[in-house]
């Protein structure tokens, strides 16, 4: 959870995950809150990192006024702002979903790059919500003000919208959620910002989109979708989810994960570190073993593993030392922490240690706990540079022999990755196997090239 | 595969498949006993498993935690250890220099360290049957020994090695083509298909790929002993022993997946080299009523420096260690005991990358430059012999692995004469590599290969084995590996360790007789 500088003027949130991805900001319906997505932010998996939001007049934002469709996206942005996000994709459900479209409007305005992509959760649309004016007036009329009787119209309104499938445990966190808030956001919805026409400002988006509908969705379902939003989209695909309807993500939490985790990793994969074609060629040429390639083409997937090795604090502080122990300008720079972590919880070691230290996992957690004291993660790059030097202040001491670790281990990394291999213009990949056409070197002097041999692109892994 | 009941009782149970264990094995099975072989590892498929990968690499080693102590601790895992069928010789550098003759007496010459209880002449037959069975090849004429003959011709030069002539040229040093435990030529043994010529793929130290290139173990004396009837049994990892009234060993205890399995035998060859033959040794308690079980460990002083080279280097390719000197084996000007060889050095980028964040303590974006400079990059560096000290050596620490034995602790601390030896070795490579163009001279301080912890003498009072590897205490246990060595010597280990190992199996089968 992050700070609110100004209860006014920012909004709850929640965060969560540790990866070097970018964050999934997570918005809810009409009546829900940060808890929608309690049970869809496990499945994501503790390496995507996720940013909740209460809009509002909801769940804990209650008491934040600002309920029209445009202070909704300034209070959304300017919480992303103080969030100080480097990349983000925005994930709208619903109401939610008109306001990232306003908002994708203006980062697509001010070629602000940092908005990747959007998940469209059965959205609003830009243009005025096709709501029938006898629902509009129930639903006013349901939950407009706080009186007797409160409890089974918010659980019928979870529940009986249509025919839904939702655990009771859930259906009741919700009932509770619907009855947090504050009524005037509800009434502000209803009468205005559902009805608000925002079609000829927010246009034709270009970013990437998934628009994902309910097949039993009466109201925003997939044919209100085609013909409502879509035409708003100009690169986006729809995902109909079978026998769900409005409220995919506690309906359906397993596939809301999935379809949210292969969206962003299909675009991501664009970015991992790049490597250039030339040598991406040689991997796959028959210079190489299949060995080998199987090797290099799984570390270039990135690094995977299990959660609870190393705290959210440890491991934002390993990955603000990565960046000084092996500076990487590249957009798109190595997970250089991510491979450290998955070694240490592979639990190989590499056959010793020194005397001084503590067990592998246990030197680590004391050695960023003791730059997380520091609040390293926070420091200017010079003060942290002055931090890691204190650590190695003595020759052989138990930190000084545990930064050694630290950088040969960050090295390791940063060394066997494709993307430095073909960086330094590195020929030894390609040496072959048993059964490949080629195998070794011929030429061998000083100078002397094969005609096959990478050259060093020095721009591959960084621009420095 | 042959193979043998756990309860019938074997002439010999051999543990290890390394330098030490292979030719006993072949020998031992060719004399017609009957031979097991338990091997901690795994069983390699090397044309079908191994990869020209570094890091995929790391399960060459033996990964059991060992915990480094000391004012200079040394390295493990990747240079001083090894696992699976073959040993550390999967990955071994192959460089195969004899022991100098003055080095096995240093004691009497110096009065430092402590004599071999044998003489050259006694390891010169075992030399050069070593050499002609593995195929090392050589120069046509070794400068620092004019009666010896390499069977094949030598392994081409690659560039760091022709910059290392260069320098040493410059600056009087005589060099020479390296002894390469890897052959030029196509070379036919007993037991395996024809070798095939090496391919110069640089990847020694990660096990070589190329249809027996190599002399590995899995290659040479393994195939041998399994055609003369050995079982090897991987994934048995040996961790006590039965012996009966008399006090004989009668079996072996070893882990095999789950299960305890008992082998019975008559004899035990225990060949786990220099890190876990006194760790189960101490384990066991046994053969140590001279307490020398652990002591005398002992390192060689492996000093190197690097430089960065105008031309194109590219020091992946080509045999790693191709150039050798022995003209620092007793220099003029030491202010030591004893002395060093040099050799030429290419080494693979990870491994590099590593030592130069550790050891020459770059970080930042001087590590990230440096390293973008690989390919004009070479090295040279030492192997100097080591004094035995009694500070220096292996015990049990209060850790235990997963089988409840307890892991090493291994204490090691230059003297004065390793550091004297290593700043005498820094200079003058240093003086070579200015001679030789290159600029960004540095010196990386490192220790390297596991010597000593059970030495061999004559005397059982300060000794744990006699000068053929017999246990003084335990007439039907051997060891045969480098931790018998009483002294270092400057000559890497390996060719010296199948020397011994073909003596104790030929002294084995004597006795037995």
């Amino acid at each position: 959870m992050f700070e609110q500088n100004d209860r006014r003027r920012t909004l709850h949130g929640v965060e969560e995950g540790t990866g070097p991805g970018p964050v999934l900001v997570l918005m809810h319906f009409l009546g829900g809150s940060t808890r929608e997505w309690d049970e869809v932010v496990p499945l994501l998996g503790h390496q995507v990192r996720t940013l909740r939001l209460d809009l509002p007049g909801f769940g804990d934002s209650a008491a934040v006024p600002g309920y029209s469709v445009e202070s909704m996206a300034d209070l959304v942005d300017t919480t992303l702002r103080a969030a100080d996000l480097d990349r983000f994709f925005l994930v709208g459900h619903s109401m939610s979903g008109k306001v990232a479209m306003v908002l994708a409007r203006r980062f697509e305005d001010a070629g602000d790059s940092r908005l990747l992509g959007m998940v469209l959760v059965a959205p609003s649309p830009p243009s005025p919500e096709p709501i029938p004016a006898d629902k509009r007036s129930s639903m006013i009329e349901a939950l407009g003000s706080e009186r007797e009787g409160d409890w089974h119209r918010a659980r019928n309104y979870i529940t009986k919208n249509e025919e839904r499938d939702i655990p009771s445990p859930v259906v009741e966190r919700a009932v509770s959620e619907v009855l947090k808030m504050n009524r005037a956001a509800w009434l502000a919805w209803l009468t205005d910002g559902s009805k608000e026409d925002w079609s000829e400002r927010v246009g034709i988006l270009r970013l990437p989109v998934l628009v994902i509908a309910g097949e039993l969705d009466r109201s925003l379902g997939p044919d209100q979708q085609k013909a409502v939003t879509l035409p708003h989209l100009g690169n986006a695909h729809l995902a109909i989810v079978a026998g769900c309807s409005h409220l995919i993500p506690i309906e359906r939490p397993e596939q809301m994960a999935a379809l949210l985790s292969k969206f962003t990793q299909d675009l991501l994969s664009s970015d991992r570190p790049t490597i250039p074609t030339e040598y991406l060629d040689l991997i796959a040429s028959d210079r190489l073993s299949s060995q080998t390639r199987e090797v290099l083409e799984e570390r270039m997937r990135g690094p995977q593993w299990a959660s609870g090795f190393l705290t959210a604090n440890q491991e934002r502080t390993l990955r603000a030392a990565a960046m000084r122990i092996i500076p990487q300008s590249a957009s798109h720079p190595i997970d250089l922490a991510g491979f450290v972590i998955a070694t240490l919880a592979s639990g190989k070691g590499n056959g010793w240690r020194y005397a001084v230290l503590p067990a592998d996992l246990t030197a680590y957690r004391q050695g960023l706990d003791w730059l997380a004291a520091q609040n390293f993660a926070n420091l200017s790059p010079e003060q942290q540079d002055a931090c890691l030097r204190e650590l190695s202040r003595v020759p052989g001491s138990p930190s000084a022999r545990w930064f050694e670790e630290l950088r040969g281990d960050l090295t390791d990394a940063y060394m066997a990755h494709p993307a430095t291999l073909a960086r330094i213009g590195y020929s030894g990949i390609g040496v072959g196997g048993a059964h490949t056409p080629h195998q070794g070197f011929v030429l061998l002097e000083p100078n002397q090239q094969e005609a096959w041999e990478p050259a060093p692109h020095p721009e591959a892994s960084s621009t420095s | 595969m042959k193979t043998y009941e756990n309860e019938s009782t074997v002439d010999v149970v051999v543990i290890g498949t390394g330098a030490g264990a292979a030719p006993v094995l072949a020998k031992l099975a060719e004399a017609g006993l009957s031979v097991v072989a338990l091997e901690a590892g795994r069983w390699w498929d090397p044309a079908k498993e191994f990869s020209a990968d570094e890091v995929a690499m790391g399960d060459l080693y033996w990964l059991g935690e060992r915990i480094s102590a000391g004012e200079t601790p040394t390295a493990f895992g990747g240079n001083n250890s090894g696992t699976g069928v073959g040993g550390s010789m999967l990955h071994w550098g192959a460089f195969v220099p004899r022991a100098d003759p003055r080095d096995l007496k240093l004691r009497t010459d110096t009065g430092l360290g402590e004599d071999f209880p044998l003489s050259y002449e006694d390891l010169l037959p075992y030399y050069e049957e070593v050499e002609r069975f593995l195929g090392v090849a050589g120069p046509a004429v070794y400068p620092w020994d004019a009666q010896r003959r390499y069977p094949l011709r030598p392994i081409a030069l690659n560039a760091p090695a022709i910059v290392m002539r260069k320098g040493y040229e410059a600056i009087g040093v005589r060099t020479s083509e390296a002894p390469i435990a890897a052959v030029s030529e196509p070379y036919t043994q007993p037991g395996y298909p024809t070798r095939q010529p090496c391919v110069g793929c640089g990847f020694c130290h990660q096990g070589c790929v190329f249809n027996g290139a190599k002399a590995s173990m899995d290659v040479t004396y393994l195939p041998r002993a399994l055609a003369a009837g050995v079982e090897i049994r991987p994934h048995s990892f040996v961790h006590s022993f039965e012996r009966n009234d008399r006090g004989d060993l009668t079996a072996v205890i070893y882990r095999n997946g789950e299960a305890d399995l008992r082998q019975r035998c008559k004899a035990v060859f225990l060949c786990a080299g220099a890190v876990e033959t006194p760790r189960l040794l101490l384990h066991a308690g046994l053969a140590n009523s001279s307490g020398q079980v652990g002591r005398n460990f002992m390192a060689h002083v492996a000093t190197q420096v690097w430089g960065t080279f105008p031309e194109e280097m590219r020091m992946n390719k080509g045999f790693p260690a191709s150039l050798i000197s022995e003209d620092t084996l007793r220099p003029k000007d030491a202010d030591f005991a004893a002395g060093y060889l040099t050799q030429s050095l290419g080494v693979v980028p990870v491994t590099f990358a590593r030592q130069v964040a550790r050891g020459r303590g770059l970080w930042g974006q001087s590590l990230v430059d440096y390293l973008d400079r690989y390919n004009h990059l070479a090295g040279v560096g030492a192997n100097g012999d080591c004094l035995p000290y009694p500070g220096n050596f292996l015990e049990l620490s209060d850790e235990v692995d997963a089988l409840g034995v307890p892991k090493p602790r291994i204490n090691f601390s230059y003297g004065e004469n390793e550091q004297r030896m290593s700043e005498h070795s820094a200079k003058m490579m240093t003086a070579a590599w200015k001679a030789a163009g290159a600029t960004d001279i540095w010196t990386f301080e490192r220790s390297a290969h596991t010597i000593g912890t059970c030495r061999m003498g004559v005397r059982p009072a300060d000794s744990v084995v006699d000068p053929w590897g017999r246990s003084h205490d335990l007439p039907n246990l051997w060891i045969s590996d480098n931790s018998t060595f009483p002294a270092a010597l400057a000559a890497n280990p390996a060719l010296t360790i199948m020397a011994l190992a073909l003596r104790s199996a030929d002294r084995f089968l004597e006795v037995n007789r």
